[in-house]
């Protein structure tokens, strides 16, 4: 059992925990070996029940799996079922003090005397719920078999600058990790090997990625309410935006972060300052893409670039605010009251989540239009592997915007179609031009974006907006296909169900299935999606939400191909795991 | 047949303590507010099942669970919108909005005002505890300028919204000002508002251990208190300080003063409280001032309420009208006759 199980961590929140799991996710990272986690937070900021998830992986797969081999439990209220929870076979690392604690034959237990090594190192007060986690840390690195050096580089990281602060936790780690080492007799297979699989590889989150490939992006507003789990793009975005977009000869910052008293007052100040030319962005969940409908409509009424990013939460209403879904596809595609559809962005990987950041802007630009990145709480807020991030290579695109003197060599109509593309020309306040200045507006207008109640000025500007959404198809991230030969059933999907996919076409390939897959990176739809669905017997469609919402939007969009797609969708709060996948595949195709 | 009056007994305490576990952070200033609402209820004479608790968003927010009467945890800022509907659809209900300095003063200030204004027989109960708590550390609608936080890192650039300024503003009928810090204040508040017929608004001083703690050290301080601290009583004059040595007077042009009393200066001179004057010209002043910090009952009027005004306004339709007859409505327009033809 090398480098191929999972651990779980059972503790509670706001005991700082989190520190002590990403120092143990990054000694792994270190060592070589592929591995992602996930964090079971409660929506609580202390007490409440939290369990980190991480996944040792050799062949690289980074799914959610349901049940941990290795459970360390730190959590005496939770430990009942924690315990349950283990397979039988599994290892359970737990503090020695308790009492009356339930027992299982079948896995092994370990205990480390968390109490002593506290009480001898005289710790008090709050470092003891800090300090107990480091105790677990240094245990599992010594009964997994995890290089103690990379342990202490993963401390150094965390908590870099703070040479104190090292020096006490590093020394409770060294203290459980010896101790264990001294007492305690392995008698378990669960071990871990250096591999040489991260070379060059990070370690990141993806509203962290969101909130470089922005400020790569030029951003220079960001306007936003605090929610969870958007919160974290906008902090790493004020973090680094100091640090990168300081203008060298003034010395003054080029951006702005304004925290608004609600998510409307933050999406209109997105919209007033691009039209006004700023890259303007937002981030929220799904609560506040509520409150922003009917900005986002007058957005796309009277074609204002915006970015919103949605990292998604599952819903309706309040939900679990700190639990993952896919479930605003629908309501953000068709945001808005009367004909209208957004342009949406789904990236599944970190370095999408980077490359969206930037790209977003281009498009939103180009389209003048709001573009939404629909991320969601599990990649934006768990630490992932990556390759190095590629920087942009085109300079950024900044759409069709007059200035003096182009006005003054071919006028100015705000809304004519002269491409025939459906995107019209815009001037930006500050203009000399006198014919540049109009009004913008989201009631109806003519094509010089004067005030007009004509049926034909109306219906023929609702056309051009139906051509630009047609052009926005050729422009938006293309899906990613991967058609193995002989493969009769497919698999569609987007977002951050793509681990789990991959897995289950592994696992499929394994049995001698070989499986297509599409990954949707925008709606709307291009021509590819027609190609591929017409490709297979069956297509699964696979989503974290409960009414399969972009089956939905595919059969809505393919009537005549309705028939062969089969939707995957659930949602419980947790991300997707291969077996769910192939349960589901199973039922369907018995053969299998 | 011999009827039988069954006697409920009394309320207590425990009657309002639900059967959820308190998951606030220990050391967080809502469990003092928790423990004198569930103290304040059963003295009201209010039978239980006629109280409901009603939030939005935010630490503050998850007091219903903790209360064992009907609630609504509900959307962010919205509880007051909330709270209306249901003060009118049951005028006999107890409604209690339990909101934040975020949920109530950011995103629900529109609803807070409206609110005020429109004297619903509501007790507002805004936790003030100038920080977004459960969104872990952003600065709020009251921090002061120059906070430190996370969405603030050079300091707050904004100036705070002073709770009790803007309930005035917005005509509240009762307002008050409280601490998590002096249970025996809060708990008197808490009975006033209930008591006052009309949209109760009280700010509570609360303190986030997490986030904030440093907010309200000079008043949750036993041994500051005294002289950071105005105790407003009506009908008494305003003086504070370890022996009350200090008063508060009006100086020209409205504007007010403290003085040391002795040295010429006496009780007679100084403020005498007035809540219950209808103009709130003193409550708003008095809500100005930071040094000391006002506490108590600042407003006290009685005027007619939102239910009040549209139940006379029936009755007055009624008395000039009639009160109206259906059947009449029916028949009292053209008629005709449908036959079948039975040819």
């Amino acid at each position: 059992m090398v480098n191929n199980f999972s651990i779980v961590v059972a503790s509670t929140n706001g005991s700082g925990s989190l520190t002590a799991n990403l120092i143990l996710l990054r000694s792994l990272f270190l060592m070589g070996i592929p591995v992602s986690s996930k964090n079971i937070f409660p929506s609580n900021i202390q007490g409440l029940p939290t369990w980190y998830y991480i996944r040792l992986s050799s062949r690289g797969f980074e799914a959610h799996r349901k049940n941990a081999e290795v459970l360390v439990a730190f959590n005496r209220l939770t430990f009942g079922d924690d315990l349950a929870n283990l397979p039988s076979g599994g290892i359970c690392l737990r503090p020695d003090s308790w009492s009356d604690a339930p027992e299982r034959e079948d896995v092994i237990t370990y205990t480390v005397p968390v109490d002593a090594f506290l009480r001898d190192a005289g710790i008090r007060g709050k470092n003891r719920d800090y300090l107990s986690n480091m105790v677990y840390v240094g245990a599992i690195a010594q009964l997994l078999g995890i290089e103690f050096a990379a342990v202490e580089q993963s401390l150094g990281h965390h908590f870099e600058g703070k040479e104190s602060l090292y020096k006490l936790n590093a020394s409770m780690v060294s203290i459980a990790y010896h101790w264990v080492g001294d007492n305690t007799q392995k008698q378990d297979p669960f071990l871990v090997a250096p591999m040489d699989s991260n070379k060059d590889k990070l370690l990141i989150t993806g509203n962290e990625a969101a909130a470089l490939g922005a400020i790569f992006g030029g951003v220079s507003l960001a306007s936003w309410y605090p929610i969870t789990p958007a919160t974290g793009l906008i902090d790493a975005l004020s973090i680094l935006l100091p640090k990168l977009r300081i203008d060298e000869e003034s010395g003054k910052p080029t951006y702005a972060v304004i925290q608004a008293e609600d998510e409307l007052s933050a999406i209109g100040m997105v919209i007033g300052a691009g039209w006004a030319g700023a890259r303007a962005m937002t981030a929220t969940s799904g609560p506040g893409i509520s409150l922003m409908t009917e900005f986002a409509s007058l957005g796309y009424f009277a074609e204002v670039p915006a970015v919103i990013w949605d990292v998604q939460r599952i819903g309706p209403s309040t939900g679990l605010p700190t639990r993952t879904a896919q479930g605003d596809v629908m309501s953000t595609y068709f945001l808005g009251h009367g004909d209208s559809q957004s342009i949406l962005l789904f990236p599944a990987t970190v370095a999408e989540c980077f490359e969206f950041g930037y790209g977003a802007f281009d498009l939103a630009e180009e389209l003048q239009t709001p573009v939404f990145v629909m991320s969601d709480l599990d990649l934006g807020m768990n630490t992932w592997m990556s390759d190095p991030f590629e920087y942009p290579k085109q300079p950024m695109k900044r759409g069709k915007v007059l200035s003096e003197e182009e006005v003054s060599e071919v006028g100015f109509s705000r809304f004519a179609d002269l491409e025939g593309d459906g995107i019209p020309y815009r001037t930006l306040p500050g203009n000399r031009h006198p014919l540049s200045a109009y009004l913008g507006r989201g009631t109806g207008h003519n094509r010089d974006g004067k005030y007009s109640e004509k049926p034909a000025d109306w219906e023929q500007n609702m056309e051009r907006l139906t051509r630009k959404f047609e052009t926005a198809r050729e422009l938006v991230p293309k899906p990613i296909v991967d058609e193995p030969d002989q493969a009769r059933l497919g698999f569609l999907a987007y977002g951050s169900t793509l681990p789990a996919v991959e897995e289950a076409r592994a696992l499929l390939s394994d049995r001698s299935v070989p499986s297509g897959f599409m990954r949707i990176r925008a709606l709307p739809f291009m021509k590819q999606v027609r190609d591929y669905l017409e490709h297979y017997d069956r297509v699964f469609v696979v989503e974290l939400n409960r009414d399969g919402q972009m089956h939905m939007l595919l059969s809505m969009e393919y009537p005549d191909l309705a028939g062969k797609l089969i939707s995957i969708s659930r949602n419980d709060g947790l991300p997707f795991t291969a077996e769910q996948i192939l349960e589901q595949v199973q039922i369907n195709e018995p053969q299998i | 047949m011999e009827t039988i009056a069954i006697e409920k007994p009394a309320l207590s305490r425990n009657d309002f303590k639900s059967n959820q576990d308190v998951r606030w952070c220990p050391g967080c200033g809502d469990y003092a507010i928790l423990s004198q609402m569930q103290k304040v209820m059963p003295e009201l004479g209010i039978p239980k099942e006629n109280f409901v608790f009603i939030s939005g968003i935010g630490c503050s927010s998850r007091f219903p669970y903790y209360m064992d009467t009907f609630g609504i945890h509900s959307i962010h800022g919205r509880a007051p919108t909330l709270a209306s509907g249901l003060a009118i659809a049951n005028p006999e209900l107890s409604v209690w909005v339990i909101t934040g300095d975020g949920d109530g003063l950011s995103i629900g200030g529109n609803h807070l005002i409206h609110a005020c204004r429109r004297n619903m027989d509501i007790n507002i109960i805004l936790f003030n505890n100038r920080i977004y708590g459960l969104t872990k550390g952003q600065y709020s609608p009251t921090s002061r300028r120059g906070t430190l936080t996370k969405s603030s890192p050079m300091g707050s650039l904004e100036q705070p919204i002073n709770p009790l300024s803007l309930a005035l503003s917005a005509e509240a009928t009762f307002v008050a000002r409280t601490m998590d810090s002096d249970v025996k204040h809060l708990a008197s508040i808490l009975e006033a508002a209930a008591k006052h017929k009309g949209t109760s608004f009280v700010e509570v001083y609360q303190n986030c251990i997490i986030f904030n703690p440093q907010e309200w050290t000079e008043f949750s301080d036993k041994s500051k208190r005294k002289q950071n601290i105005l105790y407003l009583e009506h009908g008494k004059p305003l003086t504070f300080g370890e022996n009350d040595e200090f008063g508060v007077v009006l100086k020209r042009g409205s504007m007010h003063d403290i003085v040391r009393l002795g040295n010429g200066v006496k009780e007679e001179d100084l403020v005498i409280h007035n809540a219950q004057s209808d103009s709130s010209h003193l409550a708003y002043s008095l809500s100005r001032m930071e040094h000391p910090v006002p506490v108590g009952i600042f407003y006290d009027v009685q005027r007619p309420t939102y239910s009040d005004g549209l139940m006379g306004q029936v009755r007055e339709a009624q008395s000039k009208k009639g009160l109206g007859d259906l059947d009449h409505l029916y028949q009292n327009a053209d008629l005709w006759d449908v036959t079948v033809d039975t040819e």
